[in-house]
């Protein structure tokens, strides 16, 4: 049926909705609002948007910033990146999914400051476009299969509650369950003080659920994105297997206020016990320090290395050698 | 060129060479030059004395461990720090691929000057990347171009000594260049510990040990008597067992052609891992444990 104002007779479909009941007012809400809304907002308005770059201060169109994986093309600063795009950036194109997390309970304190607790979690969920700021994927990374959790860091910027550590906490399950390397990328500005102690929890929870990881011999590759305030990424980086860092990325304790806006000049603004990405490195707590960009080669070259272990044994005396055993490995 | 202060003839055959050379240089004369050289060269480097071993050992331009590292892997993928305090620059680390076989890639360096340094966090990130070696059952390659001090890193060498020897992935060891101290042990327990020819390795230094000597004598002779004394060289090692094997030199020294050396040095591991990854990781631990438990019991039948 094509489109137009005569509809066959006997149809009930109203070609120009609103247009037909009511007054002229019904026929502007009901018809020109919505059309008009769904031209202009709100995809229209965010795109139509300029980002100023927070270290050099340089305005960049946000076409060309996300085209760039969100790296100022002026300074090379790195910019917070959305956990969608994270996974665009990691894994394999058209070989990874999603996986649904098990509800957290949401605002389980009806917790409220300035505002609802709940009333901020929907307006993230509507601004991040994520379900909470840990996303989980699995897929391939140059072809071998890995499962990631990234933090999402416009979610409520990335603070770390219930539903974040339950999202890590099956990363690391699916990790195990599919025999799979597991990928984490920080981004989080501290514990999600609305969740209480169901936040404070998370920690001994994701410590748990990493040394099943472990146990099997599962390589954990952490990236160290900016900013990684919260203590499951302290937990993270101490027990990965690799820790790669985006240039400047820096870790140490949450902000006084881990809502606070990100992005912004005030936000790289030095703060006691925090500490960039190469001053972890000398202090020993991250391997290697790479561009956005060259992070996934990076992955693939150390999985292709600790993912293909030599055959084991085959032969199980000593060639030419008569050894009298002392020590038979007892728990070997 | 450094030239090491037994080495004043080839110094002045090489001045003699370059001159040659700078005035354009003559096809047969430069030849005869260079065989005249290197038939020196061999008749130093044959009789070494053990003081002279010591100072090829220490030589500045010896291929450090890093650079052996960097030429022995392939793609080698370098990790830093101890995931505690700091990251050593002496010690270098990583996981690259030998003949299409992934390995733990470690290397401990000399400080420029040679003076001692902390090496608590070198000798934890020893133990931490033996540990990845473990886990990802990837062979363990030390490369061990001096020891790193351990008067301040009781605990840090203890650790790592116990993670090398509870491995049961193969641990190969190449002493490089002049290991002395504790740690020097670290090289010893792999299951096949090797030596560079002119490399060496003691207990303490020859200038520590020349404290045993009476006073007074001359400082140059006692250095001498003292190295002497420490049965330090590798043929020495070899033939009380401390040692595998002895990997041969270029002529000269390792100093003199470095990449030579490393693929010397690289031609040997592989030999060795190519044996040792075919066995059983619990065998290769306890025959590793049992060729320690020999040393210093009397009853030790060569």
């Amino acid at each position: 049926m094509g489109f137009g104002g005569r509809a066959p007779s006997g149809s009930r479909v109203e070609p120009w909705p609103g247009i037909t009941g009511g007054n002229g007012m019904s026929w502007l809400t009901n018809f020109v609002r919505p059309t008009l809304r769904r031209w202009i907002s709100p995809r229209v308005l965010r795109e139509a948007q300029w980002v100023t770059c927070p270290k050099c201060g340089a305005t960049v169109f946000h076409r060309d910033l996300d085209a760039n994986w969100r790296i100022c093309p002026h300074c090379d600063h790195h910019l917070t990146l959305s956990a969608a795009r994270r996974f665009d950036l990691l894994l394999d194109a058209e070989s990874w999914a999603r996986i649904e997390i098990p509800g957290a309970p949401a605002d389980p304190l009806k917790f409220r400051d300035a505002r609802r607790y709940g009333e901020r979690l929907k307006e993230a969920a509507a601004q991040s476009r994520e379900a909470e700021a840990v996303a989980v994927a699995h897929g391939r990374i140059d072809g071998r299969g890995a499962v990631i959790a990234a933090f999402e860091p416009h979610f409520l910027c990335g603070t770390a509650g219930a539903a974040a550590g339950e999202a890590v906490v099956a990363a690391a399950e699916l990790a195990v369950l599919q025999d799979a390397p597991l990928l984490v990328v920080t981004g989080s500005q501290g514990p999600r003080i609305p969740d209480g102690a169901f936040a404070l929890l998370q920690l001994p929870r994701v410590i748990l659920a990493l040394r099943k990881v472990a146990e099997r011999n599962l390589p954990l590759i952490v990236v160290l994105a900016d900013p990684a305030f919260d203590p499951i990424s302290e937990a993270l980086l101490q027990q990965a297997d690799v820790v790669l860092a985006e240039p400047e990325a820096r870790l140490g304790p949450p902000p006084a206020d881990p809502f606070a806006p990100m992005d912004t000049p005030a936000f790289l603004a030095p703060r006691g016990g925090v500490v960039g990405a190469a001053a972890a490195r000398r202090r020993g707590r991250i391997d290697r320090i790479a561009d956005r960009r060259d992070i996934k080669a990076e992955i693939a070259a150390i999985l292709d290395i600790l993912c293909r272990p030599f055959p084991s044994a085959t032969i199980l005396a000593y060639p030419g050698q008569e050894t009298k055993l002392i020590d038979a490995a007892p728990d070997a | 060129m450094l030239f090491l202060d037994f080495e004043d003839s080839v110094a002045a055959l090489e001045a003699e060479l370059a001159e040659l050379r700078h005035g354009g240089g003559g096809g047969e004369e430069e030849a005869r030059l260079k065989a005249r050289i290197d038939r020196q060269l061999d008749a130093l480097y044959g009789r070494l004395t053990p003081w002279q071993t010591v100072q090829v050992a220490r030589h500045p331009e010896r291929p450090g461990a890093r650079e052996v590292i960097r030429v022995l892997g392939r793609g080698l993928i370098e990790l830093a720090g101890d995931r505690a305090e700091g990251d050593d620059p002496l010690v270098a680390g990583g996981i690259a691929r030998i003949k299409d076989h992934g390995v733990v890639l470690i290397g401990h360096d000399r400080a420029e000057d040679g003076a001692p340094r902390p090496a608590a966090s070198g000798l934890r990130k020893t133990a931490r990347l033996l540990r990845l070696a473990e886990r990802f059952r990837l062979p363990a390659v030390l490369i061990a171009a001096a020891a790193p001090a351990a008067e301040d890193a009781g605990p840090a060498l203890r650790a790592c000594l116990e993670t090398a020897l509870d491995l049961r992935v193969p641990l190969v060891s190449v002493a490089t260049g002049a290991l002395a101290g504790p740690a020097a042990a670290l090289s010893v327990c792999a299951d096949a510990p090797l030596m560079l020819q002119h490399a060496c390795l003691s207990v303490v230094t020859p200038e520590a040990a020349a404290a045993l000597w009476p006073e007074g004598g001359d400082a140059a002779r006692t250095l001498s008597a003292a190295a002497d004394s420490l049965h330090l060289t590798a043929a020495a090692l070899l033939a009380q067992g401390v040692i595998d094997a002895v990997i041969a030199e270029p002529r000269g020294g390792a100093h003199r052609e470095p990449f030579a050396a490393a693929r010397e040095i690289g031609a040997a591991l592989l030999a060795r891992l190519e044996t040792l990854r075919h066995v059983d990781g619990g065998l290769l631990r306890a025959r590793r444990r049992e060729r320690l438990a020999a040393f210093g019991r009397a009853a030790a039948a060569p």
